[in-house]
């Protein structure tokens, strides 16, 4: 037991020494980071009831000591509804990557376990899904649930289903063949076990990297799905909502548009960047 | 070799971006004289806000559609911009003793753009067909039926006396009665008397409509030849296309662009006060809407003044009921006064049965609004500012909603209104329910006093009875009234254009020219 402790937090070290290497995913995680605090301390950085107040004397103010983002149409703080809104970004988009991954990765540890019919249906289920292009299927399903945070964050997962069933299924077929699920078949251990404990953690590093990547891409989908009007409803403080509420003052007031498209752009980034690190980091075939 | 070829290759494409790029600047640079792009100064471009769902008059009272019917269509009567009546197609008129038919004699000579003479058959099919439409219902409610008595003469008979019957004539295009008949449905063509025909091949209701200047026009031929109604959805695009000369006049469906234009000084600008209420209807019919103290609370509870500011950047007034102050009867002197008052809202809501406040989704209501316009500001502001006296509300965005069938339950709406509080029977007589009366409000007290209002032509004793009606209406509170807006327009310097404060018939291109 020890040693296969030891043998885990060798690895760990292993794999910090080279993502350290790799300057880009630093900065991305270092951005990650500060966006999560964000995030987690809103509520004590500034007051929740300021990301809804309207003020209509104080609309429109430009950046100032006051407000140090402006304020919105509705004399409403930006700053505190940026660092709302960076809440439901990261939850929408950690949820909607970490739903996906739940049902995607178990549905393809069992296509690649049992193969045969089994493998067959599911794919092709999976290759009908596949053929829909995501944000529109993601629209679809919004539409036909209604907008909401809820029902975006269902629409997002069901959308990037397929990408995840067949990466895990990818990654698990050569080792469904390994010598050691052989073993633990040999020795009558059930398929459940097999699946849970042999196969998936062996190929956890290409689905991490997947569910990483795919975080940034759920918070532009939600953030465009807002935009359209289809995602969270105003006045909830959405990145996206808020890019769309602002478009029409785009002209006058561009810090309006400019500020939570930044945000959007610094989040979605830094999931990149960090993602791309980490895939670095955990492939065997590039080490050193 | 294969590197420079490469770069050589580069080099052309950027020049071939930049090239595209100046090209445009250069095309507009005559647009910014007042010309138009198209060289001729014969065109004008207008804006239009939305698609245009039908070219037959009878099938929609949309604004959009109606910026065209002004031009191509004319009507038996016009109101100026005092408000008053002013015989057009119609000569003149009789009235009956008991106010039941009237009597017009139409004028004589007027051409069709097929070239055959206006008669009094082609204007009574026209009323007969609007009375048969339900779309036409604000119009034609209190009408019979018409028949022609002659070639230039026909009676036209109401099923109640309406005293304001004239100025909803207003709303009634006459159309050509063969070709109307001869081309149903008419959702692409017409055949009208107005100024202006549409030129063959050129309509299409979702981008440009085109129509020319008609040559036997009774009045004379317009000065500007042709007009195109350029129909864009996105406000902010319309608003780039009149800063680049592609675009001549514009009703500034963005509020908060008419500042900005207005400053540049290259434009002219108007701000027309037309008789539009924006409000929120109630539906009565549903549980806990039927409380008039909770009603009256709302009312208090709703800052008119922040969100006009707001939704409207500040171009409107509060309104107290759906009709405004300007319009025959209202009276407001004895009525109350719903400024916002947290304190008494939050009485009225103690009074209404919900000491603690009320949470709105426990009876299933939500507050629907029409997405993209001043509308969804305004919804927007009513969830915050109910909040602060402990109403909560969910918002919910709706394109759609029949309201005369009660599918609402609490909406965002606009209503017109006319010279004369009779007009109002619509939002606010029992009758109405079913049609208008999105409230489902019903007191009889109202039903008769309009009744009575409606028969009588003694101007002293309807205004007295209809400052008791504004009394009641305002105090029962059916509708939670926002704002009378102004309408901001824009229109390229050397263009002399007029407007008029109406929605339905805002300006009539026959009375423009350019410089």
């Amino acid at each position: 037991m020890d040693r296969t402790n030891e043998k885990r937090r060798g690895k760990l070290k292993e794999f910090w020494r080279r993502l350290r290497k790799n300057k880009s995913a630093i900065i991305g995680l270092i951005l990650l980071c500060l966006i999560v605090f964000c995030a987690l301390f809103a509520g004590v950085i500034c007051n929740e009831d300021d990301a809804y107040r309207q003020d209509a004397h104080n609309r429109l103010q430009a950046p100032s000591s006051e407000h140090w983002f402006g304020t919105d149409m509705y004399g409403r703080d930006v700053f505190t509804r940026v660092m709302f809104g960076s809440r439901i970004s990261l939850s929408i988009g950690i949820s909607a990557a970490l739903l996906s991954l739940l049902t995607g990765g178990t549905l393809g540890a069992v296509t690649a376990f049992y193969g045969g019919k089994v493998d067959d249906i599911i794919m092709r289920i999976m290759d009908m899904l596949m053929s829909i292009p995501a944000t529109l299927m993601a629209l679809c399903i919004v539409a036909a649930l209604g907008g909401s945070a809820v029902n975006l964050f269902i629409a997002m997962s069901l959308s990037s289903l397929p990408e995840f069933c067949r990466l895990s299924r990818s990654a698990m077929l050569p080792i469904v063949g390994s010598d050691y699920v052989e073993a633990a078949r040999a020795y009558g251990s059930r398929n459940g076990r097999i699946i849970f404990k042999e196969i998936m953690p062996n190929a956890l590093g290409p689905i991490i990297v997947q569910t990483t990547q795919s975080v940034a891409s759920k918070i532009l989908t939600a953030s465009s799905l807002s935009f359209l009007g289809m995602g969270v409803q105003a006045p909830q403080p959405e990145w996206g909502t808020m890019l769309s509420e602002a478009r029409q003052y785009m002209r006058e007031n561009p810090y309006l548009v400019l500020i939570p498209g930044l945000f959007i752009i610094i989040t979605a980034l830094s999931f990149n960047l960090f993602g791309d690190g980490l895939r670095d980091a955990l492939d065997p075939k590039l080490k050193d | 070799m294969k590197k420079a070829l490469s770069i050589l290759m580069i080099c052309v494409m950027l020049m071939g971006i930049f090239a595209g790029c100046t090209s445009q600047p250069a095309e507009n640079s005559s647009s910014e004289s007042g010309e138009n792009s198209a060289g001729t100064s014969n065109e004008v471009k207008i804006y239009v806000e939305s698609a245009i769902n039908t070219l037959d008059p009878y099938q929609t009272v949309e604004y959009a559609s109606c910026y065209v019917f002004n031009n191509i269509y004319e009507t038996l009567i016009r109101i100026d911009e005092n408000g008053d009546v002013v015989p057009w197609l119609a000569k003149d008129w009789t009235v009956s003793e008991d106010g039941l038919t009237y009597s017009f004699t139409i004028q004589e000579g007027i051409k069709f753009h097929n070239g055959e003479e206006l008669k009094a058959s082609d204007v009574a099919y026209s009323l007969n067909t609007a009375i048969a439409s339900p779309a036409m219902s604000s119009y034609c409610s209190m009408m019979d039926s018409a028949e022609a008595t002659g070639d230039y003469t026909f009676d036209l008979k109401l099923n109640t006396p309406y005293g304001a019957l004239i100025s909803m004539l207003q709303g009634l295009y006459i159309v050509n009665e063969a070709f109307y008949t001869a081309n149903q449905p008419c959702y692409d063509v017409a055949c009208g008397t107005g100024p202006y025909m549409l030129r063959d091949g050129s309509v299409d209701l979702n981008t440009s409509i085109i129509v020319d200047a008609f040559e036997d026009y009774h009045l004379g031929k317009a000065s500007i030849e042709t007009a195109n109604f350029k129909i864009i959805t996105d406000a902010s695009t319309a608003r780039i296309q009149l800063e680049n000369g592609d675009l001549d006049f514009m009703m500034c469906y963005n509020v908060s662009d008419y500042q900005p234009l207005k400053d540049t000084g290259n434009f002219n600008t108007q701000l027309v006060q037309a008789p539009h209420t924006a409000y929120i209807a109630l539906n009565l019919e549903k549980e806990p809407l039927n409380n008039k103290a909770l009603r009256q609370a709302l009312n208090y509870a709703t800052d008119n003044e922040s969100i006009i500011m707001i939704a409207y950047d500040g171009l409107a007034e509060p309104a107290r009921a759906l009709t405004g102050a300007n319009s025959f009867g209202v009276d407001f002197s004895d009525a109350t006064d719903y400024t916002y008052n947290p304190d008494k809202a939050k009485e009225k809501l103690v009074e209404a049965g919900f000491p603690d406040g009320i949470n709105f989704d426990d009876y299933g209501i939500i507050l629907e609004y029409i997405p993209g316009s001043y509308h969804e500001k305004i919804a927007n502001c009513l969830k915050e500012e109910w909040s602060q006296v402990g109403i909560e509300i969910s918002l919910r965005a709706t394109e759609s909603v029949d309201c005369a069938k009660g599918e609402h339950m609490m909406r965002t709406t606009g209503t017109d209104y006319k010279a004369d509080m009779s007009y109002m029977a619509g939002k606010y007589a029992s009758w109405n329910i079913g049609s208008q009366n999105y409230a489902f409000y019903k007191n009889d007290r109202v039903d008769e006093i309009f009744r009575i209002c409606d028969a009588s032509s003694d101007q002293a004793e309807r205004a007295k009875l209809y400052k008791e009606l504004t009394e009641i209406i305002v105090d029962d509170a059916p509708y939670i009234p926002i704002q009378h807006k102004e309408i901001p327009y824009v229109w390229a310097k050397g263009l002399n254009a007029k407007v008029y404060p109406s929605n339905e018939c805002p300006y009539y291109v026959y009375e423009w020219s350019w410089k």
